[in-house]
């Protein structure tokens, strides 16, 4: 096969993948219920003591109204390993777990809550798996 | 695209989402001291440059390597630093550590900048982006370490016929493919039991310490082979070798002390049994497997004569 071969299906597959992803992409979270639960999460976000975004516009867009690939994710195996993956420090290849700041996990609880209280026992049982500490400096 | 969390800046709470806090960056550049465990994370950042001297098979490729190679490793090094670096950094700016999901992963985090400047259209296409640098990184430890394998296994004989097999373009086919079944078994794995657990953890300190087991013998190799055949014809000849070899060799070495302790998250199981773990791993693929790839070696396996590799040193 010549190189020239090579590099046309390589273009051609990542063309088709790219063509896939813009199509299944949801562009349109915003509406009046997102907008409404985005206004909710903020709520909660000062309630639990977070420091809350201020747009519930920007909110919305990124959540919708089912919270997006943060519910979507929880509850799934995969998706506990790579949670895990992210609490360590280290490169493309060696990582090492580290003690994390309790607040990275208390957002996401508090998203749970809004947007998907039924996996809420599911990002519980990952934060009490995982050690977590006061390891950020005022 | 897993530089997020290898980035040292504790997430949003550097800048947060508001530009004024952008000024309080300095007093966080470096993460809390956390006594021996915050040496441990260099052991960690060997890691952001693994796969940079795997290009080093390829160097008798280029045309003119004494100028090349090094402008090429220049020039990944700076890469390497910017996309490191910038990325985390531009996205704790927006957004604060709360709202960044461990579940959703760097995706969203993008999402989320993208959607502040309305552009969210950006994010499937950065997806793809970061797709194809996986599989681009892929190929680098596809092809590099085989390659190698094929290079010293015709020479001494280390393996037998069958994995020495090349097709028409010079290309280890039977070499790929047994590292292809032996990846997708372990791959399969980690679909079967993807909760990363201490024994995940463990694994990969063992294969980070032979990786590094494989940087002592490299740099030893060199110095010998420069100090026996000074005067020989290679690709790439490297100023000061003795003194790079032997930075190389100490740091490597103080790397895999490091490794011996237990991370801070490890959960419940003594630091004895991950010492004995780590240990026995370490001294069974990095020596016990070794050694018997000498010690099994067959003459008749040898494909070319033994001479002096072409590799750079």
């Amino acid at each position: 096969m010549s190189h020239r071969a090579i590099y046309w299906i390589v273009g051609g597959a990542m063309a088709v993948l790219l063509a896939v992803m813009l199509i299944t992409f949801s562009y349109n979270r915003y509406n009046q219920e997102a907008q409404a639960k985005a206004e909710q999460l903020i709520t909660n976000f000062d309630k639990a003591g977070l420091r809350a975004p201020k747009d519930p516009e920007r909110v919305a867009k990124v959540f919708g109204t089912n919270g997006g690939p943060v519910c979507a994710s929880i509850g799934s195996g995969v998706a506990v390993g790579i949670a895990k993956l992210n609490l360590s420090v280290g490169g493309a290849f060696y990582t090492r777990p580290v003690i994390a700041d309790g607040r990275v996990v208390k957002g996401l609880l508090v998203v749970a809550q809004t947007y998907c209280p039924d996996k809420v026992a599911d990002v519980q049982e990952l934060v009490d798996s995982q050690q977590f500490g006061d390891v950020i400096r005022p | 695209m897993r530089s997020l969390r290898g980035s040292p800046l504790p997430g949003g709470e550097v800048i947060g989402g508001e530009w004024d806090r952008f000024s309080g960056l300095a007093d966080h550049l470096l993460p809390a001291w956390n006594g021996i465990a915050s040496i441990v994370l260099i052991v960690s950042n060997f890691g952001a440059y693994s796969g940079m001297e795997m290009n080093a098979v390829h160097v008798n490729e280029l045309e003119n390597p004494s100028k090349q190679f090094p402008k090429a490793m220049f020039f990944a090094t700076i890469l390497v630093l910017c996309i490191l670096i910038l990325p985390p950094l531009v996205i704790s700016w927006f957004i604060p550590a709360e709202e960044l999901s461990l579940t959703a992963g760097v995706m969203q985090a993008f999402d989320a900048v993208f959607a502040h400047f309305g552009i969210q259209f950006l994010t499937p296409i950065v997806g793809l982006a970061i797709v194809s640098a996986s599989l681009a990184g892929f190929m680098t430890w596809l092809s590099g370490p085989s390659k190698s394998l094929l290079l010293v296994s015709k020479e001494g004989g280390y393996m037998p016929p069958w994995f020495q097999k090349t097709n028409p373009n010079g290309v280890q086919i039977n070499i790929l493919a047994a590292q292809g079944v032996i990846t997708t078994i372990l791959a399969l794995l980690f679909a079967f039991v993807p909760a990363v657990s201490d024994a995940y953890w463990m694994f990969m300190t063992i294969t980070t310490s032979v990786y590094l087991l494989m940087y002592l013998w490299m740099f030893r190799a060199a110095m010998n082979l420069r100090k026996r055949q000074p005067d020989h014809p290679r690709g790439y000849r490297s100023p000061a070798l003795n003194l790079l070899c032997i930075m190389g060799m100490a740091s490597s070495a103080a790397a895999i002390l490091i490794s011996f302790v237990p991370p801070s998250q490890f959960g419940g199981g003594s630091p004895a049994v991950f010492i004995l773990i780590v240990g026995g791993g370490i001294l069974l693929l990095g020596l016990v497997i070794p050694y018997l790839l000498i010690r099994l070696r067959k003459p008749t396996w040898q494909v070319t004569s033994p001479s002096v590799s072409e590799e750079a040193s």
